[in-house]
């Protein structure tokens, strides 16, 4: 049964609300004053919520709305003719209702079809592969950076890791290492199955990037991973502009060097994601799988080793970013630290399954070890188990991510794109620092 | 909400590689998806880029469109998710309606005066701006709802269809909405009716 509210007891809270107020009322905030005093009126008038009526008033909008089936209609209809409270607040949310429709009135749309057609266009351009001789020349540019950067990073207690890693194969393991330098370049999808003997440059020195996927002729898959990767839940954007005298070159590769030697090294949740295959707008990117709490230390060991060589950096806008590959898409190229597995394949899993990283050796930690800190300073965090199977994305919609209950408020991984652009608003072509 | 019959045989066109077909189903549909857009995101330029990017989508994921629904019912869902991801992650002051355990305050009109029709009268284009403010402020899950509910006259199930949600979550979203809503309008829904110039409901 619900209670009746007494005239007595309505009055005493009433001045109670008031002299309550008294003191407290802000300037024109009197939507908060009413909520206020909506809310003090409930408090005193049931100051034990046990009396308070157990109606469901979330049914009062449904009812509103023609949304109940008979019972429900009745049980409202009975719960607002003892409460007459009940029937104001359907007043109230009727004339709000009322309110908001009456904004509707008919729009005049823009017309994109030709835009969308033009967009369609440009993912379908055949792309070019990469010059094995551009890739030389970025390959020799590279190695001048890792050799610049490493001599000008700051100390770390742990030394880099040394042993060879082979690139040319699909299915080589994971091992650490810098002794070998591999470009890859992958054909276009149609022979990218066993497509990377023959691609690779090889060279010795330097860092290795190993395999790598590329948007062939009528391939808009890879374009669609991306601005997944940029829609993605907690993901962030960070631009980067070289300063006078540095290239938007010589930047994106110092910071790949960075990232995979220093921070990430071997860590398959770090992806290079270039676009661009002609001089003129595009983008180098570089994305990396991290959780909340790592991304504030993976920013400052970035700022702290780059130093005065970005001329800017900062967020960068959702929309400009996925512009930019949009505007590049024929060139886009992704690749990733790892060998094996383009990025794209796996990024589901290790979106959820972080930070199972089998860096070191074949088998992953057990769940519930730590997982072992990131080179360079990035903060171990605790293992999930093997994620489930992943599904395919709904249509639309970015997924939850799905892991053990552990209790303890989880932290949600997204992904860290940091793009190098110069100044201009152009960026380096892959493989033609010239 | 229902889609076009005739789609399919563009749909399948499209599919075959024919771009021209797809710029046909572009046309057909944009008049309908644009308002949505518009309503849910609050902004002219983001509700166009979306408007493209939905499309561009819809034709990427094409192949997977099994026919279970309508196209455009299949590309209004598709829409509607990508604009309230494109708001949840939305660069910018956080608003007052986005802090949890925060009271709602009443709103001023928005600074853009273009935001109101400028044919309406000058008291009426106020109000309005006052309401769509308001609307402007409700967190992007219950604004989805009240965009689908009152703009697109989708009934609960269809809106639960839509952002994947159980149908009792709409209608609890949707009453919060309408409270938030009501405290923030508290000045305009205390009016008598009939300065309202709106219909009452009740």
């Amino acid at each position: 049964m619900i209670p009746r509210i007494r005239p007595i007891a309505a009055r005493v809270a009433s001045h109670r609300i008031a002299r309550h107020c008294a003191g407290s009322r802000i300037p024109g905030n009197r939507g908060a004053s009413r909520a206020r005093v909506r809310e003090l009126s409930i408090f005193l008038i049931f100051p034990n919520r046990s009396e308070m009526s157990q109606f469901d008033e979330t049914l009062l909008s449904a009812y509103l709305d023609d949304e109940l089936d008979p019972e429900s209609r009745r049980e409202v209809e009975e719960a607002m003719r003892a409460d007459p409270r009940l029937s104001r607040e359907l007043g109230e949310l009727a004339r709000v209702r009322g309110l908001v429709e009456g904004l509707r009135r008919p729009l005049e749309a823009p017309d994109v079809s030709g835009e969308v057609l033009a967009r369609i266009a440009l993912e379908r351009a055949p792309t070019r592969a990469l010059p094995p001789i551009a890739a030389a020349s970025a390959l020799a540019a590279a190695a001048l950076l890792v050799l610049f950067f490493l001599g000008s990073r700051p100390h770390r207690a742990e030394p880099p890791r040394g042993g060879p890693v082979e690139v040319a194969g699909a299915d080589v393991p994971e091992q650490s290492g810098s002794g070998t330098v591999a470009i890859a370049s992958v054909p276009d999808r149609d022979d990218s199955a066993e497509g990377l003997a023959g691609f690779p440059e090889v060279a010795e020195g330097g860092p290795a990037v190993g395999d790598a996927d590329r948007a062939g002729a009528g391939d808009g898959g890879l374009l669609g991973f991306v601005l997944d990767l940029i829609d993605y839940p907690e993901g962030e954007q960070f631009e980067i502009e070289p300063a006078p005298g540095t290239s938007a070159e010589e930047l994106a590769a110092g910071l790949d060097v960075l990232l995979r030697e220093q921070i990430v090294r071997l860590d398959p949740r770090y992806a290079l994601i270039h676009t661009g295959t002609s001089p003129g707008p595009g983008a180098i990117a570089f994305a990396l799988v991290a959780r909340p709490s790592e991304r504030q230390t993976l920013l400052s060991l970035i700022e702290e080793a780059l130093g005065a060589r970005p001329r800017k950096a900062g967020w960068a806008d959702r929309e400009e970013a996925a512009g930019m590959l949009v505007a590049e898409a024929g060139g886009l190229t992704l690749s990733t630290a790892t060998t094996g597995v383009p990025m794209r394949r796996e990024l589901p899993d290790r979106i959820h399954a972080i930070p199972v990283f089998p860096q070191d050796s074949a088998t992953s930690p057990e769940p519930g070890e730590l997982g072992r800190p990131l080179p360079g300073g990035l903060p171990p965090v605790s293992v999930a188990p093997p994620a489930a199977p992943v599904s395919p994305l709904p249509e639309g919609t970015a997924p939850e991510p799905t892991g053990p209950d552990s209790g303890a408020e989880p932290e949600r991984p997204g992904v860290i794109l940091l793009w190098v652009r110069d100044a201009a608003g152009g960026s380096p072509a892959p493989g033609s620092p010239d | 909400m229902t889609g076009t019959d005739d789609d399919q045989p563009l749909v399948e066109a499209a599919r075959a590689g024919r771009a021209e077909a797809f710029g046909e189903l572009v046309k057909r549909h944009q008049d309908r998806l644009y308002p949505t857009l518009l309503r849910l995101t609050g902004s002219a330029e983001d509700a166009q880029d979306l408007l493209q990017e939905s499309f561009l989508r819809a034709y990427k994921k094409l192949g997977r469109f099994r026919g279970g629904s309508s196209f455009y019912t299949w590309l209004y869902r598709l829409a509607v998710n990508l604009a309230l991801s494109h708001r949840r992650r939305r660069k910018g002051p956080v608003r007052l309606s986005e802090l949890r355990g925060e009271g709602a305050a009443p709103l001023e009109p928005p600074a853009d005066p273009t935001r109101s029709d400028p044919t309406l009268p000058a008291e009426q284009a106020e109000r309005e701006a006052i309401i769509q403010a308001a609307l402007d402020a409700l967190a992007p899950d219950h604004r989805a709802v009240v965009v689908l509910k009152e703009f697109d006259g989708l009934r609960y199930e269809e809106i639960a269809a839509t952002l994947g949600v159980p149908v009792g979550t709409v209608r609890s979203r949707l009453h919060r909405a309408r409270r938030e809503l009501r405290d923030r309008l508290s000045g305009i829904v205390d009016e008598p009716a009939v300065r309202q110039g709106t219909p009452d409901a009740e």
